[in-house]
């Protein structure tokens, strides 16, 4: 079928404007950091669930992973095993997280680790985010470009793509903080996850005949698509798929796109509700996505670039509107994303390391300055041909892999300290730099990351038993007691703790 | 949160980790990874779906549970009970 790229392009561009008429309408002003950076911590449950899902649920799901689907079969499902795993930490620390937030008034991971190790290592941890976190930022604004790229059939080319693509969520975000991030995410989530479920099915049933015929012509033809590498060894597809379902899952809410959004709900039991939404979008949208590019390669004149697979099979069976689809599929997941992560990384370094040095600047000012500086120099470098940005990103998922051991530790371990969590993290992340620079954990069987986390989480329960905890540590572990699930608080249950309550 | 809810946390924390054990261990993948198929699906997709429909309903439960409890103990707060921290 021939495509007409004025159809997709006019598609992609309705979809936009109904994300910015939702975010004019449901948006207010905000005012200070707490609506900002929290939404003033009264999400209802879908608003949490669909900014927690914008944190996984990436546009590389529809390019990359699809890529991975095409040339190496069932191992890109990975993805939907991780994002799924990931959720027993958002059922493990939602409550503890919550609270100590709503307690001490936390608006971000690094306030969390201020408040539960030292003030140190609250900045190094926003510093580390904003590094981290910002080379994905710039990956995910490639992706867009990509999509945009593909889907308008070159008409919008990849440079223009990142500019346009950063300059609109970059506008929301900036305005409308955690809120309109949230607000998009809930428009761009209905898309991808019902209206892209349907069309996923319709599209295999389009090109294959079904699911069952899909597998049958797999079966005939490339049966080792069905399964991972049959070599155990070092370096297989096989340990692949378990160190990357691992650090995946460990990474889950490391990242502060995840652990964030345990603090914009009005209660715990809020939050949990994600519980019965995110695991079935998890399992069922991102397999539906992938499945159908398992067999791209037994068509006739599959595409020379499997990342372009998803908007190929589209373009061939349903024309420029299904093109149009995918590309607002690939790019509400794309952007809900950029959204997100520029939100969740320039509130803590404003608060963190702004705020110190410019006092009379209102901190929600400052919020805005960061944002729209984290996205200037995200699309800055997204237009320049990086070679070494995904080998850099890959060695920083292994070092945000690192930050479970405190994490946990911390919400669960009243002897975990200070300088355990540095020193864990200092020697997990020499690790996961030296698993990807040099031979050294060739062959150690788990790689370099999870050797890493290993020997972080011994030296970090080390040090725990060398110093006792000190009285904070003994009060921020009475402070969930105050509070039950549906975040009602009890301050009969420790009255000296509770008249302590930080105010907003 | 009380003891009674702490040991939901273990149990469900101890639960997913076997389930994930399903999908990642050699021992069991060498079982389930083959180019084999069922009902015309093959194994691995096989596997990723039931396990996966089994940790959405460790979490599920496991949240219901939670609640249930919880809502015991408000109860008990009512009446001026201690809650078994």
């Amino acid at each position: 079928m021939t495509i007409n790229s004025g159809v997709v392009i006019g598609m992609l561009a309705a979809f936009v404007v109904a994300n910015l008429v939702a975010v004019k309408i449901y948006v207010k002003p905000q005012k200070n950091m707490d609506t900002y950076a929290v939404g003033g911590r009264k999400m209802p449950w879908f608003l949490v669930t669909f900014t927690y899902m914008s944190g996984w649920y990436i546009g590389s799901a529809y390019t990359g992973w699809v890529g991975n689907s095409v040339d190496i079969g069932f191992f890109a499902q990975y993805l939907a095993v991780y994002g799924l795993a990931g959720l027993v930490f958002l059922y493990l620390l939602a409550r503890p997280v919550w609270s100590w937030g709503k307690f001490y008034k936390l608006e971000t991971p690094s306030d969390f680790m201020a408040i539960r190790y030292s003030k140190g290592f609250g900045k190094f941890y926003s510093v580390f985010m904003l590094i981290v976190d910002g080379s994905w930022l710039v990956i995910e604004i490639i992706t867009l470009a990509y999509i945009v790229n593909v889907a308008t059939n070159g008409a919008i080319s990849l440079t223009m793509g990142a500019w346009l693509g950063g300059i609109i969520v970059g506008i929301y975000t900036i305005v409308g903080g955690v809120n309109a991030s949230a607000i998009t995410s809930v428009i761009q989530g209905f898309f991808f996850v019902l209206v892209g479920s349907v069309f996923f099915v319709v599209l295999t049933y389009k090109t294959y005949g079904g699911f069952i015929s899909m597998y049958d012509l797999i079966d005939a033809n490339k049966p080792e698509l069905f399964a991972l590498s049959s070599e155990g060894g070092v370096g297989s597809v096989k340990l692949l798929w378990i160190t990357s379902i691992i650090t995946g899952t460990l990474g889950t809410f490391c990242w502060p796109t995840g652990f964030q959004r345990l603090y914009l709900a009005s209660s715990p039991r809020e939050t949990k509700k994600a519980m019965y939404v995110a695991p079935i979008c998890a399992l069922v949208v991102l397999t539906l996505i992938l499945m159908p590019a398992m067999g791209v390669s037994l068509l006739p004149d599959p595409p020379a670039d499997s990342q372009s697979a998803e908007f190929w099979l589209a373009g061939k069976y349903t024309g420029s509107v299904g093109v149009g689809l995918v590309s607002i599929f690939a790019g509400s997941a794309a952007m809900s994303t950029i959204s997100a992560v520029a939100n969740c990384i320039s509130v803590p370094f404003a608060k963190d390391i702004l705020e110190p040095i410019f006092k009379n600047v209102p901190r929600v000012t400052l919020a805005r300055i960061t944002t729209a500086a984290v996205f200037l120099i995200s699309m800055i470098i997204a237009s320049i041909d990086i070679p070494q940005l995904n080998f850099w990103a890959i060695i920083f998922y292994g070092f945000v892999c690192q930050c479970i051991v405190p994490i946990v530790g911390g919400v669960f371990w009243k002897r975990g300290n200070t300088i355990g969590s540095w020193l864990g993290v200092i020697v997990g992340c020499i690790c996961a730099l030296l698993a990807n620079t040099t031979t050294i954990f060739a062959n150690v069987p788990i790689g370099g990351v999870l050797t890493g986390i290993a020997l972080n989480a011994i030296i970090y329960i080390i040090c725990g038993f060398i110093k006792a905890p000190d009285a904070k540590v003994e009060e921020l572990f009475e402070v969930p007691k105050l509070y039950d699930n549906d975040g009602n608080f009890y301050p009969e249950e420790n009255p000296e703790l509770a008249a302590k309550e930080v105010q907003e | 949160m009380s003891k009674r809810i702490k040991r939901v946390y273990a149990v469900v924390a101890v639960l997913m980790l076997i389930l994930i054990a399903f999908e990642v261990f050699p021992p069991f993948m060498g079982f389930w990874n083959q180019p084999l198929r069922a009902m015309g699906i093959p194994y691995s997709e096989w596997l990723l779906f039931v396990d996966s429909i089994l940790m959405c309903a460790v979490l599920i439960v496991g949240n219901l549970i939670e609640n249930h409890i919880d809502k015991q103990e408000q109860e008990k707060r009512k009446r001026g009970e201690k809650i078994d921290y």
